[in-house]
C-alpha cells in the first residue's frame, strides 16, 4: 500500500544497513513490563539450572571473578527503535558453563529476571559466545532501568530476548514461551527476518 | 495531539489497553512503522471495527507528521493488530484500580476508561493525568463529564505548566507534577487500596511515578507500565 504524500524523514544515511522496520536511535529508550526492578548487588545472584536440577549459582563477586568479556554491537527493539554502536562488558554464558563444569545441553532456555519477567531462546543462541550477562555498559556500571546491577544480552536477537535483572537460565528440553511470547510476540524473534509477532 | 478513527475492513476484536501498528510506505518504497494504543473503547463500533487512535506530534516524527499534516480523510493506512496484551483491563470488582497516564499516555488509558463505562463497570476508578496546560487535557469534556456523573469515577488532572489564576474556576485540577505527596493523598481517599496500578506516558514519565508508588509500599506486580520511548 503507498501512501503517496508520505516521503520520510529518517532514511538510514550510509553506512551499515539496519534490520527491515527499524529505524536509528541516537538516545537509549526504556521499555519494561512493569516498575524497574530494585535489586542489590549485594543480594544478586544468579543460577544455572538444567530441568529442575541447579548446577551453579553465581553472586556479583562471582561474575566478576570470572573472564570477562568486551562486546561491540548493535541493538534492535521490537517497538522499532535500533542502536548503533554499543559498548558492554560482562561474561558469556559460555564462561559460566564452564566455570561450573558442565557442556549446555541442547533444546532451550528459559531466561527469568527478578521481578518475574521470562523469555524463551534455543540454547543455540546462548552459547559460542553469543549470550552475555552484562554489568557494565558504556564504561559505567549498568543503570537499574537497562536492567542493573546483571542483565543478559543476546543482541542478534529483538531486545526482548536479552532479559533485564537477570536471576537465572534454565535449560530444557521443549520450547516454552515467556511473558511476551504469551502475549502474541514471536518464539525466535530475528530482526532480520523481522520475527516480531508469532506468525511472522 | 490529534485523534484519528481508521475504519478496519474486518471485524477485529481487541482488548482495551492494546495497540495496532501502522506502516506507511513512501512512493519510492522506503517504509516506516510506529505503534499506537487505540483509545476508543473495543464497544465502540463492532462489524466491522473502527477504531480511535491518539496521535502525539513529535518532533522530527516521520509518522506523526504524516498523520498531522498530510493525512486526508479517506485516505487507506495500512494496520497491523491488535498487538499486546500486558497492558490491558478487565474489570476485577470490587477492588478500586488506578490509573496514572502522562500526556499521551493517556490513549490506552482512555479505552479502558470507555470500555468500564460500556459495560456499566461500577469498581472505582482513580484516574490522575499529567499533563503541560489545560489546551492539552484531551478528552477534558468527555473526563470530567464522567466524573461528575459516575460517583465511583474519580479525577485528578495535574497541571506541570499552568498555574491557579489561569485555570481558576476549574474543579479536578492540581498545579504540580504528580509526586509522591499527591500519589499517597490521592489513593488515601480510596475505600480500600487498589488492587492494580497501571501507568502510561514517556519513559522518564512512567519510571518517576512507578517508583514513587514502590516506595509508597505498592506490591512490585500490581503495578503494569506502558513506556512510550523514547
Amino acid at each position: 500500500m503507498i501512501n503517496n504524500k508520505f516521503f520520510g524523514r529518517k532514511r538510514p544515511e550510509q553506512g551499515r544497513p539496519i534490520p527491515p522496520g527499524q529505524y536509528l536511535e541516537d538516545g537509549f529508550p526504556v521499555l519494561s513490563a512493569g516498575p524497574t526492578q530494585r535489586v542489590d548487588k549485594a543480594t544478586w545472584n544468579f543460577s544455572i539450572e538444567i530441568g529442575d536440577v541447579t548446577v551453579g549459582t553465581w553472586t556479583w563477586d562471582d561474575l566478576n571473578a570470572l573472564p570477562q568479556t568486551d562486546l561491540h554491537t548493535d541493538l534492535h527493539c521490537v517497538t522499532k527503535w535500533s542502536k548503533q554502536d554499543t559498548d558492554w562488558r560482562g561474561v558469556t554464558i559460555d564462561a559460566l558453563l564452564a566455570n561450573a563444569g558442565i557442556e549446555a545441553p541442547g533444546g532451550f532456555v528459559m531466561a527469568s529476571s527478578y521481578g518475574g519477567y521470562t523469555t524463551n531462546v534455543p540454547t543455540a543462541d546462548v552459547i559460542d559466545g553469543k549470550g552475555l550477562l552484562v554489568h557494565t555498559y558504556d564504561g559505567e556500571p549498568l543503570e537499574a532501568e537497562h536492567g542493573g546491577p546483571v542483565r543478559l544480552l543476546i543482541p542478534h536477537l529483538y531486545l526482548w530476548k536479552s532479559a533485564k535483572w537477570i536471576r537465572s537460565l534454565k535449560f530444557m528440553d521443549k520450547d516454552e514461551p515467556g511473558f511476551w511470547e504469551r502475549y502474541g510476540y514471536h518464539m525466535y524473534g530475528d530482526p532480520w527476518r523481522e520475527q516480531r509477532y508469532t506468525n511472522d | 495531539m490529534k485523534l484519528f478513527t481508521l475504519e478496519l475492513p474486518i471485524n477485529t476484536p481487541f482488548r482495551a489497553g492494546q495497540h495496532f501498528d501502522v506502516r506507511l510506505t513512501a512512493p519510492d518504497g522506503y517504509q516506516a512503522q510506529r505503534s499506537y494504543s487505540v483509545s476508543s473503547s473495543p464497544e465502540l463500533s463492532a462489524n466491522p471495527t473502527s477504531i480511535e487512535l491518539a496521535i502525539e506530534l513529535i518532533s522530527d516524527g516521520e509518522v506523526s507528521s504524516y498523520f498531522h499534516e498530510a493525512v486526508e480523510l479517506g485516505d487507506k493506512i495500512e494496520l497491523r493488530g491488535p498487538i499486546g496484551g500486558h497492558f490491558t483491563w478487565s474489570p476485577i470488582a470490587p477492588k478500586p484500580v488506578v490509573m496514572i497516564a502522562g500526556g499521551s499516555g493517556i490513549a490506552p488509558i482512555m479505552s479502558m476508561i470507555r470500555h468500564r463505562s460500556a459495560i456499566a463497570e461500577k469498581a472505582p476508578l482513580l484516574l490522575m493525568f499529567s499533563v503541560r496546560t489545560e489546551a492539552d487535557i484531551i478528552f477534558a469534556t468527555e473526563l470530567e463529564s464522567l466524573a461528575v456523573n459516575d460517583p465511583n469515577f474519580h479525577l485528578i488532572i495535574a497541571l506541570t505548566r499552568s498555574d491557579e489564576i489561569t485555570s481558576s474556576h476549574r474543579p479536578m485540577r492540581q498545579f504540580s507534577r504528580i509526586n509522591r505527596a499527591m500519589i499517597e493523598s490521592a489513593l488515601s481517599n480510596l475505600a480500600v487500596p487498589p488492587s492494580h496500578t497501571y501507568i502510561c506516558g514517556g519513559s522518564s514519565f512512567v519510571e518517576a511515578i512507578a517508583n514513587h508508588l514502590l516506595d509508597l509500599g505498592a506490591p512490585n506486580n500490581s503495578i503494569s507500565t506502558e513506556r512510550f520511548g523514547p
